[in-house]
């Protein structure tokens, strides 16, 4: 029972339909939106509840794929061991061939006639094939030797690599599935950040988004500062896209920027009223008071929303959505600590303000928005079974592809006048013609050892 | 030279080429009916014509550039049929199978249909996340070895025509021999499979891992990619272990080719991380 079960595992008939499921699975999580929420689905029928059902909506983290790719795991461990095992059966077991006719049907086989006795002639081929560091081993019967030499087993360890990467791959991401972490921070220019359990800090900082003349964006940069628990400052570090910070254990990736929808970084406002000149045109930073003139009026923009919205009441402001489709700023002029003007101003409204005599004029003419930057944080223990993964099947499908086993069988039955009869022949993998002058020249020196005659 | 002067004159390169191939699809059908060895040997020459203006064609797009043109669909039919046509010349020189071509040049050239349909505005400024030298070892070992599955799934066809097809038609008898068709496809696999691993897979996870923080994100190209991974593993596998040959391996990798073709222009209709390319 455990036998079959063991080979149910491991044969093919079992990986393929696995397969053409996880392929079809695999279809349909292409082709349904992923991370989609259950809302979108709603009022959508049967075929809606379905999907929702059975999580096709995050089918690559539902328990049943998982699942399949376990049984696709075991599938290969099982596979592997069955196919180690046979290897090292074949290795132990030198595969003779029946006779002189057999060995003179192969693709590559030629024949001869020898000065030496058949018993002399297998120690000296297997000595010929030792130095070609190949495994030789020789069958005397009937006073006829055979010996077969086969190369090194460089394909047998080229798949065993092969199946040992998979298992790293698969030990990769399961470990980083259960002990690592990723997510993406919003930085705001100053911003820190505390990394859990790693005791230090990050610091976003600056951002700037660099554009060319037609003004596509170039690049991306953040400057992070790592610092102590204590906020000493480690090292600082530019990270761009392709250019990640990485810090005991963790990366920093430049993922995503955006606007910040409550901030900017400066505005060019013209302002006019009692003592000052007229059509003044500033730049003005944010939340900083600005000293206006000789006179001791200062101006601080205090707030600022990208989509201006007014509650019924008309008192409290706030942001009808994150994309700058009206934008505003507060704007107060103070004299020492008493506020002597205060109003809100629209980009795209110029012309509505707050209309008090001898108030001030305060035209919103431009700003320079803030930018936030998407840091995505992550650490992945599971990246060093990942690159041992790369490295064992990129080394297991070479040798498996370019260095094809190699067996030579030789039979060797005594003739006449003391001549011996030589056959020889060998099989290759697929690229015969390039083999077959490999083993012209081998014969040819088989025959210089053995002083044969054609 | 201003960006439009080079873009039309690289275009007239495309163009000729296109012309080229379609000349050779028409000669490689009269050879079909007449049989006559000259034919094919005009439709080869013609094929290599088509080649040497999608040679210039490409080599002057990356020159005005200044990189190699391999950021968007047009680019990237372009260099995939590109090393199609390249590795029937080096099958025609192994096995001096012209009628390969045959089969070859109607997919080049259907490919060429396709991309003559895109868009083909070149890309002077490339986006931040395509500013790295993993693109172009990802993308160009990646069309290389998927230019080797194109050349098997021309055997495959040629493979499925010559059993179905009664040994006695003329047609059949135009065909190589069912085992040469077999072992060029099978070699032609062997090319692709290691390239198409460690140029999709491999250099595409890393540099996945460098640029967006993970070597996995089941995008659609990446699960696709995954998928003709493994029907061509899937070939391989039976082949080795149980001799798989004929029909059964045929169809194995021919699924893997059409599951190639959907992963590609898939990008057409799902988007995702890919979606430039």
């Amino acid at each position: 029972m455990l036998i079959k079960i063991w080979n149910l595992l491991g044969s093919i008939k079992t990986v393929v339909p696995l397969l053409l499921v996880i392929t079809l699975v695999s279809l349909i999580g292409i082709l349904v939106p992923q991370g989609a929420p259950a809302t979108e689905f709603n009022n959508a029928g049967l075929f809606a509840s379905l999907i929702l059902y059975l999580g096709l909506n995050h089918v690559f983290s539902t328990w049943w794929f998982f699942a399949l790719l376990g049984l696709l795991s075991v599938n290969i461990l099982v596979c592997s061991i069955s196919r180690q095992l046979a290897n090292a059966r074949r290795i132990a077991t030198p595969h003779f061939l029946k006779g002189a006719e057999e060995v003179a049907m192969l693709k590559c086989s030629t024949e001869f006639s020898a000065a030496c006795a058949p018993n002399r002639g297998a120690d000296l081929l297997s000595g010929y094939f030792k130095r070609r560091l190949y495994f030789s081993a020789s069958l005397d019967r009937n006073s006829a030797v055979q010996v077969v030499s086969r190369s090194f087993y460089i394909k047998e360890i080229g798949s065993l690599l092969f199946h040992v990467s998979i298992l790293f791959f698969f030990t990769g991401g399961i470990l980083g599935g259960l002990t690592g972490f990723s997510f993406v921070k919003e930085f705001h220019k100053g911003e820190v950040h505390a990394i859990r359990d790693w005791h230090y800090r990050v610091r976003c900082d600056w951002f700037k988004v660099d554009k060319n003349d037609h003004g596509t964006v170039t690049d991306y940069t953040s400057k992070l500062s790592v610092l102590s628990s204590d906020s000493t400052p480690v090292f600082s570090h530019l990270i761009k896209v392709n250019h990640p910070l990485s810090y005991k254990g963790v990366r920093f990736y430049q993922y995503s920027y955006g606007r910040q929808p409550d901030a900017i970084d400066d505005a060019v406002l013209r302002i006019s009223g009692p003592g000052l000149d007229s059509g003044l045109s500033e730049v003005f930073p944010f939340n900083t008071s600005v000293r206006l003139s000789t006179n001791d009026l200062k101006l601080t923009i205090t707030n600022f929303v990208c989509d201006f919205d007014l509650d019924m009441g008309g008192e409290f402001v706030s942001s009808r959505s994150d994309k700058p489709n009206n934008p505003a700023i507060r704007v107060i002029i103070s004299k020492g600590n008493d506020t002597v003007f205060d109003t809100w101003s629209f980009l795209n409204f110029p012309e509505i303000h707050r209309h008090v005599k001898n108030a001030y004029k305060i035209t919103f003419l431009s700003y320079t928005p803030r930018y936030f930057t998407g840091i995505k944080i992550s650490r992945d223990p599971g990246n060093v079974f990942v690159w041992l993964g790369f490295a064992c099947m990129s080394f297991g499908i070479i040798l498996v592809f370019y260095f094809p086993n190699k067996t030579y069988w030789i039979f060797m039955e005594p003739g006449n006048a003391g001549f011996s009869r030589i056959i020889v022949g060998a099989s290759s993998g697929p690229a015969l013609s390039a083999f077959q002058k490999e083993f012209k020249r081998t014969c040819a020196s088989l025959k210089s050892l053995l002083k044969g005659e054609p | 030279m201003n960006h439009i002067a080079h873009q039309t004159i690289e275009l007239s390169f495309f163009r000729w080429a296109f012309i080229a191939y379609s000349i050779t699809c028409v000669l490689y059908v009269v050879f079909f009916g007449l049989n006559k060895k000259r034919v094919a040997y005009a439709a080869s020459v013609f094929m290599g014509t088509g080649l040497a203006f999608h040679t210039a064609a490409l080599a002057f797009r990356t020159m005005y550039l200044h990189h190699l043109p391999l950021t968007n669909m047009f680019e990237y039919i372009n260099i995939f049929s590109w090393f199609a046509t390249c590795f029937y010349f080096i099958f025609l020189k192994i096995y001096k199978q012209h009628i390969l071509g045959a089969f070859i040049a109607f997919i080049v050239f259907m490919l060429m249909v396709c991309g003559s349909l895109l868009p083909k505005d070149a890309e002077m400024q490339l986006v931040p996340a395509l500013q790295s030298y993993w693109l172009q070892i990802h993308v160009t070992v990646a069309s290389l070895g998927e230019a080797a599955f194109l050349v098997a799934f021309a055997a495959n066809i040629m493979y499925f025509l010559k059993k179905s097809l009664p040994p006695a038609s003329r047609f059949s008898e135009r065909l190589p021999e069912i085992h040469t068709l077999d072992i060029i496809a099978y070699r032609a696999i062997g090319i692709g499979y290691p390239l198409f691993t460690v140029g999709a897979l491999f250099a595409g996870s890393i540099w996945a891992e460098q640029a967006w923080g993970s070597f996995w994100s089941w995008d659609p190209k990446e699960v696709g990619s995954l998928i003709v991974w493994l029907f061509y593993s899937a070939y391989l596998h039976a082949r080795f272990v149980k001799g798989w040959t004929g029909m059964r391996a045929v169809l194995l990798s021919a699924a893997g080719f059409i599951c190639t073709l959907l992963t590609f222009f898939a990008n057409l209709i799902l988007g995702g991380l890919h979606s430039y390319g």
